[in-house]
């Protein structure tokens, strides 16, 4: 086999080809796939995870307000179907519920980590079958979290540092200062500064919007700056001059939610969604999704082989799969014999059935025929009987008709004589 | 909106029944103005993604097979309008015919609208030119199992590359002689085997020799010879994946396939316009004139709409059959328990 790969020169197009039509075709077929993007609200009961859910979505997604009596953490997810465009995304908000109430917050975080590992065994279980729909799979892996931090106005709480060291190896973390309206201008800015600088000496990974793509490097790179996101929530509209806007009605005045110079809320939306939401999924995918992969098959006890050997790595698993698969295909296999079974077991009694009103059916039209006979036979009976009733007394009436008509002689001279006297 | 959103939702329920009801979100207004209440942005998912694979670049294997002489890599040279395939000037005293099949991957890397595109072109030199062609398509049959395996070895990988390299074949133009009478048995033996591990697309070659009339009967037999013998070529009837997808891919299957072309890299001046052709000394045949043969058919069909859902089909459904195969065999990966480390066997 003769192979020019790596190094291939470039070569000069004589003409319209017509292959850049590959990103609309590959587009095209994504838009009808449907997209999928899941967010992960992580914060304290109260901190408007959400409205701002709603606010950013623009809808009034399900639920009642959370209480403060949850006696451990627990995860709320929904999924909803949303429509803008041709663009039909699935969109799942997972939130936690009970964050920071409880007394001893030391496992707060572990509900958390528990199940953003999930969703990633459930997609390698899926791409580790043998028959596998990855094309179809709904992808449940956390693409973004968005971690709520209290407007304190003083720095962040240790139960925050713990959690996002614990989350920021597994998940996109965005961190975002909530009902950011109780804090000044002035004290934003200090709160901001200590919450990055806290960040960065505990170190914690925070994701980081790309600057590698020039059409986009320059507003990346200007948001970045920019956090943590200070943000208000609101689904209330309000009439603003001549405009409806999103706002928060105060004795003191109205912060309006989409005014930038009132709060970082459109820069939030601009980043999670307008711009950065394919390369969430991607870092998601790619990076965060791998690492768990190669622990939890590291963790299993396979390695990749020197370039020698070929990779035996997981020879193992794919054993146990394919039992696995077998036993499958065994048991559906059981599943059609036994309704093969019983399908001959139905079809037999009812054939059985139908022998049996044939055979019923028989015995009465026969029994039928030996009545009707009987009745004839014992009518043709009586009949004989009277014919031959009828010819004795017809025998009879002809003898004494004869014996009347000479005794009628002998009766009329017997008249005749008594007269006579 | 209308047929997407019925066919998503019903999509959508099968995969999660739980989903609530659609909230009602308010159409993008038409105005440019993005920061008008109601619209959130999640369309610009499209563009996002755009820039995304225009960064990334594509991959496309095409393999073309058929005897010498065909004309296959005239034709693709032609479609791609660049020199991408060597043209071999025949069997000459200092080249032997090859014994069996050779395999030839050459890549290039070819650039259109910002669109990068690294195209390898599998040529098949050999095929059907010995006397006895007696599964002369078996080596052609490793080769792309070859690929697959390749790519399986690699998604098997603890640590894994970022980007899988793929030298999978996407696509096989598989040449008939324009004979006019019907497929020959190699012809029928080949797309047997073979349709089921690759996509097919057969075309006619040197389509200049037959008239209209003979061109339609021709690919008409074909088509029923084709459908006798149980060969599926791509688009195949099982892929198509909507409505939509059936109506269009039914047509090119029933009236358009095989597409009956002529292939050249010579220009020519006609009717004030430089077109490709072949000048004969009855005319100039114009390549891309659909009243002179089906060359722009089968290049829109490769390149401008169906390039992408090759690559779809090779890859959720090819690959993923010799995986699900691969890995129910006896033995599973390549290799080997602990205990026969020593015997370093290939099983391949």
């Amino acid at each position: 086999i003769v192979f020019q790969g790596e190094g291939c020169r470039t070569v000069p197009l004589s003409g319209h080809v017509g292959f850049d039509s590959l990103p609309d075709q590959l587009v095209n077929k994504s838009v009808n796939h449907g997209f999928c993007f899941n967010i992960l609200c992580v914060g304290e009961t109260g901190l408007g995870k959400s409205t701002l859910m709603d606010t950013l979505f623009n809808t009034k997604f399900e639920g009642d307000p959370a209480s403060h009596s949850q006696p451990g953490v627990q995860l709320k997810s929904s999924t909803y179907d949303l429509q803008e465009s041709n663009v039909n995304l699935k969109l799942t908000i997972v939130s936690t519920v009970g964050f920071g109430d409880q007394i001893n917050k030391e496992d707060s975080y572990k509900p958390i980590v528990e199940f953003i590992d999930a969703q990633f065994e459930a997609y390698l279980q899926e791409e580790l079958k043998i028959k596998r729909a990855l094309h179809n799979y709904h992808d449940t892996r956390i693409h973004a979290c968005l971690y709520f931090i209290a407007p304190t106005g003083h720095s962040l709480k240790s139960l925050d540092l713990v959690t996002m060291k614990k989350l920021d190896s597994k998940v996109n973390i965005i961190p975002i200062i909530a009902k950011s309206d109780a804090i000044s201008k002035s004290e934003l800015t200090k709160f901001k500064i200590k919450i990055t600088s806290e960040l960065v000496s505990n170190g914690v990974q925070i994701y980081q919007f790309p600057t590698d793509d020039e059409s986009v490097a320059e507003i990346n790179g200007t948001m970045n700056a920019h956090l943590p996101f200070a943000v208000i929530g609101s689904t209330e509209e309000l009439k603003i001059g001549n405009k409806m806007m999103k706002a928060r009605q105060y004795p003191w005045g109205t912060v309006q939610v989409e005014n930038e110079a009132h709060c970082d809320f459109v820069k939030l939306r601009e980043m999670l969604i307008r711009v950065n939401m394919e390369d969430l999924r991607e870092q998601t995918h790619t990076r965060h999704y791998e690492l768990y992969r190669r622990c939890k098959l590291e963790e299993m006890g396979f390695k990749d082989t020197d370039p020698d050997s070929k990779p035996f790595s997981l020879q193992e698993t794919y054993e146990a799969k394919r039992n696995e698969f077998l036993g499958e295909l065994q048991k559906k296999e059981e599943a059609m014999r036994q309704m093969f079974v019983q399908r001959v077991k139905e079809k037999e009694a009812e054939l059985k059935e139908a022998e049996k009103e044939l055979h019923e059916k028989f015995d009465r039209l026969k029994k039928l025929h030996q009545d009707e006979k009987k009745k004839l036979e014992d009518k043709k009976k009586s009949l004989d009987d009277e014919v031959n009733a009828f010819k004795q007394r017809k025998t009879a009436a002809e003898l004494l008709q004869s014996q009347a008509q000479q005794a009628g002689g002998s009766q009329t001279l017997k008249r005749d004589k008594e007269r006579k006297k | 909106a209308g047929p997407v959103e019925s066919k998503n939702e019903a999509a959508m329920s099968e995969l999660v029944p739980e989903s609530r009801q659609k909230p009602v979100v308010p159409m993008k207004p038409t105005g440019i103005n993005a920061n008008l209440l109601g619209y959130i942005g999640i369309d610009t998912i499209i563009e996002q993604m755009r820039k995304k694979t225009m960064k990334t670049g594509f991959d496309f294997n095409i393999m073309v097979v058929g005897q010498s002489g065909l004309g296959k890599s005239t034709l693709v040279n032609t479609l791609f309008k660049s020199q991408v395939s060597r043209k071999s000037s025949g069997w000459n005293r200092e080249e032997k015919i090859p014994k069996t099949v050779e395999i030839k991957a050459i890549g290039h890397v070819i650039e259109e609208g910002g669109v990068k595109m690294k195209l390898t072109v599998i040529d098949t030199p050999g095929f059907g030119d010995q006397i006895n062609n007696e599964n002369c398509w078996e080596p052609i049959e490793k080769y792309i199992n070859e690929q697959y395996e390749k790519f399986l070895k690699e998604e098997v990988n603890i640590a894994r590359k970022k980007r899988i390299p793929d030298t999978r074949v996407h696509c096989c133009l598989y040449f008939i002689s324009p004979t006019g009478h019907s497929l020959r048995p190699l012809d029928l033996e080949f797309m047997k085997h073979l349709s089921k591990v690759v996509n097919i697309i057969p075309v006619i070659a040197k389509a200049d020799t037959m008239t209209l009339e003979e061109k339609t009967e021709f690919k008409q037999r074909v088509r029923k010879e084709l459908e006798v013998n149980g060969i599926e070529f791509y688009p195949q009837k099982e892929f198509d994946e909507d409505l939509e997808d059936k109506t269009e891919n039914d047509k090119i299957r029933q009236e358009s396939m095989p597409f009956a072309v002529v292939g050249s890299d010579k220009e020519y001046q006609v009717n004030g316009k430089r077109v490709l052709g072949r000048k004969t000394p009855w005319g100039i045949i114009e390549v891309e004139n659909l009243t002179h043969c089906e060359f722009a058919l089968l290049r829109d069909f490769v390149i401008r709409t169906h390039l992408q859902d090759l690559k779809e089909v090779t890859h959720n459904i090819h690959y993923e059959t010799y995986r699900a195969k691969r890995l129910n065999d006896n033995g599973g990966l390549p290799p080997m328990t602990v205990e026969t480390e020593e015997n370093h066997e290939s099983n391949l």
